[in-house]
Formats: structure tokens, C-alpha cells, sequence
């Protein structure tokens, strides 16, 4: 167990490093020069001199490899520099301010996800072959082939527009008013939960059906256990492994859903701080939050990866 | 036509008795395929759509850009079968129009994908490593990513023209037929017919060629048509984020975007495009599922 810890931090060291100087690379990769971006673009006419200035200040006139060993030393001070739009440190925006904000939303949905999507799974493996079953399953198929965006405006079109019960869009810290925080959230979480719902439910479906039809569910129930403590204590704990690997990366997906939930819903999170600084090219801004995302989601697979040797002791032993 | 000498009849008449026996695939397909109600339903709505797209010009009332002042937010009637939105603009129009931005896009995306993650897969199980761990930890990568926040990566530094989205969702679906052609070529390699295209002498090309991919085609099928399902979801959403088309484009995404400002005044002008763009994912997921269950019964879920 010790090693294949190990051995998993050392991979996951490895890929956050390439996944930092990835990020690095970019920057320089890209049309256009950051000094003059920062003076407002080629529109603006910035003057040689300023440019100069701005180059020395950033330190871009320094040779790459020094520009990168300069990088690599801010960041791993999560020193991601300031905006170049409003020149506030972007650590301070994106970590403090702005991921919070979206984790406020993708928590819960994913919770809700999970909560209801695994239940739903068994209950469908259970009514196999009754007349429920297609029911069960073409609703799945409905909700990941809905895109998030069109849930997200049917949603407030309905409780918004129609019926007026809840707000289409406005952002309500919790610590200030945790009921008017509930009433602004339930709409984005409920169009964020719905796809990782439905494939969630899918893959907890496919994965307690193949898992009912071994030879110890047919011991379990030989020796005359009832059906639910067959489920709960036999069937559940073999076939979570698929499911796990698919809520891993449906939690990493929830980014990608909350960039247009947020949009909608009009909520300050990462997502929409993304989409602005994309907008205006407000590089440290865009960098910070692609290295957020990016170690976030080896993180998960991290953790993913853990909780097989978890659920499966024969990954603990045979993998070295 | 070829007339009926007597040189011909013992030939055809061969052909009719190896038909018998060996039942013609493609029949069997077509057969499979008007017969399985989900594929009549799904490819019938696809097909459908297709046709109208071609046929835009000819079915449809005005151009998808026609102003009509006085006539905004009309409800569907027989002058505007699917009603008006927020310009007076013709929702069924602009629909129909839209689908042909949706379908090239998706359409040319995924055949550039699986065009080249096919060949990279089988390249990779065929040489095996050090090729094979470069190709698909790159593969990997791409993978472990969500889509959209790459795609929205990519397009905000090439600017947003249909090139790039296609070139964007394209080069993002590559790992998806890398990752199925590389698993099944490794399975295949090990049958003896392989073996014996090596015993003859037959070059690398051609052993993949003719040997590895009709035996690996049905799993690549089934991804496609899933492929295409998610394409025109991130299309959708880029469009929707207004990084899509440009705006003389009247793609579904900017539709139900733009229309959703004036949701207070009228519903249609986002209930429309949002039942045909997931009617249309929804399509091609239900054909993807029937396809997986008939070719590849082992995929099943």
C-alpha cells in the first residue's frame, strides 16, 4: 500500500510539473506581445519606451529559461502576478475569491448528483426487464444529451420567468444570508447536476447489473440474506470501482459546466472570471485559473486512483 | 443494362446460390436497420435533418437574417410555422440554416478525428513502445481534460472562425478513436490471419490496411455516431458563449443565447432551437446505443 502511494505521488508529481511548464510555454507561444497587451493593445499606440518599461517590469526582456526559473519560484509562492486589467494580485482573486464561489455550486451538485443518481442506478438494475426499465434508461439518455446551457434557460424560463419563485440570476453569499444564498443556488445546481446525474446513474446501472449476475450475490442469496443487505453489503462494494472513476471525472467536467452555468445564472465564479479574462486577454488571469483547473483535476485523479486500492485491496497488492 | 446472353446465366446464377448461403451484409444491415425501431426513429430524424439542410433554400421562407419589423414575437401560424423571435426573424428558417453550420461542423470534426486517431492507435499498438507510451500518454492528457474549457483555450488564442472550431473539436476528439482503434488492434494482432499477412511479406500499411481495420471498424462506428452526439453539444456551447460561429451564422447555440434576453416577451425563440439541438444529440446517442448493442454486444451497458 505504502508503495503504490508513493509510486502514485511520484506520477502525480511528474504530471503537475509538465502541466506547469505547459502553462508557462503558452504564454509564450501566443500571437501577440504581453507588454503591449498590458498598454491596451495595438489600438492604443503604446509608445516604444512604454513598452520597454512594461518588459523590464515583467521581466520579459530576460532570457526564457531565467523568465522560467523566475516562474517556476512565484508560483510555487502562488505568486501568480496581477491582472492586467485592474492590477490585483491574481492569487488573491482567483484562490480566495473566485473558486470558492464556484465550489459553492459544484459541491452540492455533484452531491445531488451522486446521491440521487446512484439510488436511481440500483433501482434500475433491480426492475430489469419491467416495463420501468426502458423508462428509467431513456431518461437517462435524456439527460446527457440536453446540454447544460439549454437546462440551464428552460430552467428559468419555468421557476424565473413563468412562475417567478426563484431568481434568474443574482449572486447571495451564504455567510451573509444563507436563505437568499439557497433560493439564488438551487436553479445553477440543479442544471449542473443533471448530466453528471444521468451518467452517473448509467454506469451504476451497467456496473450492479454485470455484479447481480456473479456466483456470491447467488451464495448471499442461497444462504437466504435478504435482498437489501445483499445489495448494500455485496453488490455495492464491487461495483463502485466504475462508478468512482466516473464521478472523478464528472467532478473535473463540473468545471467545464459551471464556465456556462455561470454565464447564465450571471454567478461570480471561476468560470465566469475565465470567460471575462479570455475576453480581454488578461493573461495572468486565464493562466492562474487553467493551473488551477489542471492540478485540481490530477488532484482528483489522485484521489480517484486511491480509492480503488480503497475498494479493492487486490490493486494494493498486484500493481507494484 | 446488360442483356441476357448465355455466357452470363451460369455466373449469375452462382452468385444467386452464394447469396443464399452467405446472407449479403449490407442487406443484413438494412434489414437490421428497418426493422429496430430506436434506429428507424433516431436515423429517420437524422437523415431528416440532413436533407432539410441540404435543402435549405428550397423549403424555407426568406433568408435566416430577413428583418421583419412589426411582426416580432409572433406565435407559430401557417405564415411562420415555428413563430417569430425577438427581429421578426423567421425561427424555422434560421433553425433549418442552422443546422447546416451544426452538421458540417460536427460532421467534418469527427471525420478528421477519426481519421487521425485511428491511424495513430493502430500505429501505436502495431509498433508498439517507445511510440506507443508517447502516443498515448499524449492521448491521456487530452482526455483527462473536460472539453470545452480546452476548446475554449485553443479558440480564444486563434480567434473564432468555423476553421478553428472544426480544427479545435477535431484535434480534442482524436484520443477518443485513438484510445478504441489502439485497444482493439492490440486484440486483433493476435489471430493468425495477421500472422500469416506477416508470413507473406505484406508491408505495414497493408497489414493494417486490409488485415486490422475492417476487423476493428464496428467499434470505431460506434464511436463516431457518439462522437458526433458530444460535437454538437460542444458546438453548441461554444456558440452559446458567443466563441462559436460568427454572428451572420444563425447557429442554435447563439440562438437560444441571444433569444433568452427576451424570454419575458416570448418563449419560442428559445424552446424551438432548444428541442431540436437535443432532439438532435439525443439522436445520435440512441443510434450510437443501437449501434454498440448490435456490432459490439461486450461494450454493452
Amino acid at each position: 500500500m505504502i508503495a503504490y502511494l508513493l509510486r502514485r505521488l511520484v506520477h502525480t508529481a511528474i504530471l503537475s510539473f509538465i502541466i506547469v511548464t505547459v502553462v508557462f510555454m503558452m504564454i509564450h507561444l501566443l500571437p501577440g506581445d504581453p507588454a503591449t497587451m498590458i498598454l491596451g493593445g495595438e489600438d492604443a499606440q503604446p509608445t516604444q519606451e512604454d513598452i520597454d518599461r512594461v518588459k523590464t517590469e515583467l521581466g520579459l526582456d530576460q532570457p526564457v529559461y531565467r523568465q522560467y526559473v523566475t516562474w517556476l519560484g512565484k508560483i510555487s509562492r502562488l505568486d501568480f502576478g496581477v491582472s492586467f486589467r485592474n492590477n490585483e494580485p491574481v492569487a488573491s482573486t482567483v484562490l480566495l475569491k473566485r473558486l470558492p464561489r464556484s465550489l459553492m455550486l459544484g459541491i452540492p451538485a455533484t452531491l445531488l448528483a451522486i446521491a440521487i443518481g446512484v439510488p436511481l442506478g440500483i433501482l434500475g438494475a433491480r426492475l430489469r426487464r419491467t416495463m420501468w426499465d426502458p423508462i428509467i434508461s431513456a431518461v437517462a439518455l435524456l439527460g446527457f444529451s440536453v446540454p447544460t446551457f439549454v437546462i440551464g434557460t428552460l430552467l428559468i424560463l419555468l421557476f424565473a420567468v413563468r412562475l417567478g419563485w426563484l431568481p434568474a440570476g443574482s449572486f447571495v453569499h451564504p455567510l451573509d444570508d444563507m436563505n437568499g444564498f439557497l433560493k439564488a443556488a438551487a436553479l445553477p445546481i440543479v442544471s449542473l447536476a443533471l448530466s453528471p446525474l444521468a451518467v452517473i446513474m448509467r454506469m451504476t446501472r451497467s456496473s450492479v447489473l454485470e455484479e447481480l449476475g456473479s456466483d456470491y450475490v447467488r451464495t448471499a442469496r442461497a444462504k437466504g440474506l435478504a435482498e437489501a443487505p445483499v445489495i448494500v453489503r455485496h453488490v455495492m462494494r464491487n461495483s463502485m470501482l466504475p462508478v468512482i472513476t466516473v464521478m472523478g471525472l464528472q467532478f473535473g467536467g463540473l468545471f467545464a459546466g459551471s464556465v456556462i452555468i455561470e454565464f447564465i445564472f450571471n454567478w461570480p465564479g471561476m468560470g465566469r472570471l475565465f470567460l471575462t479574462a479570455i475576453g480581454q486577454r488578461d493573461y495572468p488571469v486565464i493562466q492562474a485559473v487553467v493551473l488551477v483547473v489542471a492540478l485540481s483535476f490530477v488532484l482528483i485523479n489522485l484521489l480517484t486512483d486511491l480509492s480503488y486500492a480503497f475498494f479493492d485491496p487486490r490493486i494494493r497488492v498486484d500493481r507494484n | 443494362m446488360v442483356g441476357s446472353t448465355n455466357a452470363m446465366e451460369p455466373e449469375s446464377s452462382l452468385q444467386a446460390v452464394s447469396a443464399k448461403q452467405r446472407p449479403n451484409a449490407f442487406l443484413d444491415w438494412v434489414r437490421w436497420a428497418t426493422r429496430t425501431p430506436r434506429v428507424i426513429a433516431s436515423g429517420g430524424f437524422i437523415l431528416l435533418l440532413a436533407l432539410a439542410a441540404l435543402a435549405a433554400p428550397l423549403i424555407t421562407i426568406g433568408e435566416p437574417a430577413q428583418i421583419r419589423s412589426g411582426e416580432q414575437h409572433r406565435p407559430p401560424s401557417l405564415e411562420f410555422p415555428l413563430g417569430t423571435d425577438e427581429f421578426g426573424r423567421d425561427i424555422y428558417t434560421r433553425l433549418i440554416y442552422g443546422a447546416r453550420i451544426t452538421l458540417i461542423v460536427s460532421i467534418v470534426s469527427v471525420a478528421i478525428a477519426a481519421i487521425v486517431g485511428t491511424t495513430l492507435g493502430m500505429l501505436s499498438a502495431h509498433f508498439g513502445s517507445p511510440v506507443d507510451t508517447i502516443l498515448m500518454r499524449f492521448a491521456d492528457g487530452i482526455l483527462a481534460f473536460p472539453g470545452i474549457l480546452l476548446a475554449l483555450f485553443i479558440i480564444a488564442f486563434l480567434g473564432t472562425s468555423v476553421v478553428n472550431i472544426i480544427l479545435v473539436i477535431g484535434f480534442l476528439y482524436i484520443p477518443r478513436f485513438q484510445r478504441v482503434a489502439y485497444a482493439t488492434t492490440l486484440s486483433i494482432q493476435e489471430n493468425d490471419y495477421i500472422e500469416a499477412y506477416r508470413a507473406i511479406g505484406a508491408r505495414t500499411g497493408r497489414i493494417l490496411a486490409r488485415g486490422v481495420l475492417p476487423n476493428i471498424l464496428a467499434p470505431i462506428i460506434v464511436q463516431i455516431s457518439l462522437a458526433m452526439g458530444t460535437a454538437i453539444l460542444l458546438e453548441a456551447g461554444l456558440s452559446f458563449l458567443g466563441l462559436g460561429p460568427p454572428p451572420s451564422v444563425p447557429s442554435w447555440g447563439r440562438t437560444i443565447q441571444q433569444s433568452s434576453r427576451f424570454m419575458n416577451l416570448s418563449a419560442y425563440g428559445v424552446i424551438w432551437p432548444a428541442v431540436i439541438i437535443s432532439a438532435t444529440v439525443l439522436a445520435f446517442n440512441i443510434l450510437g446505443d443501437a449501434l454498440r448493442d448490435r456490432l459490439d454486444p461486450r461494450l454493452r451497458t
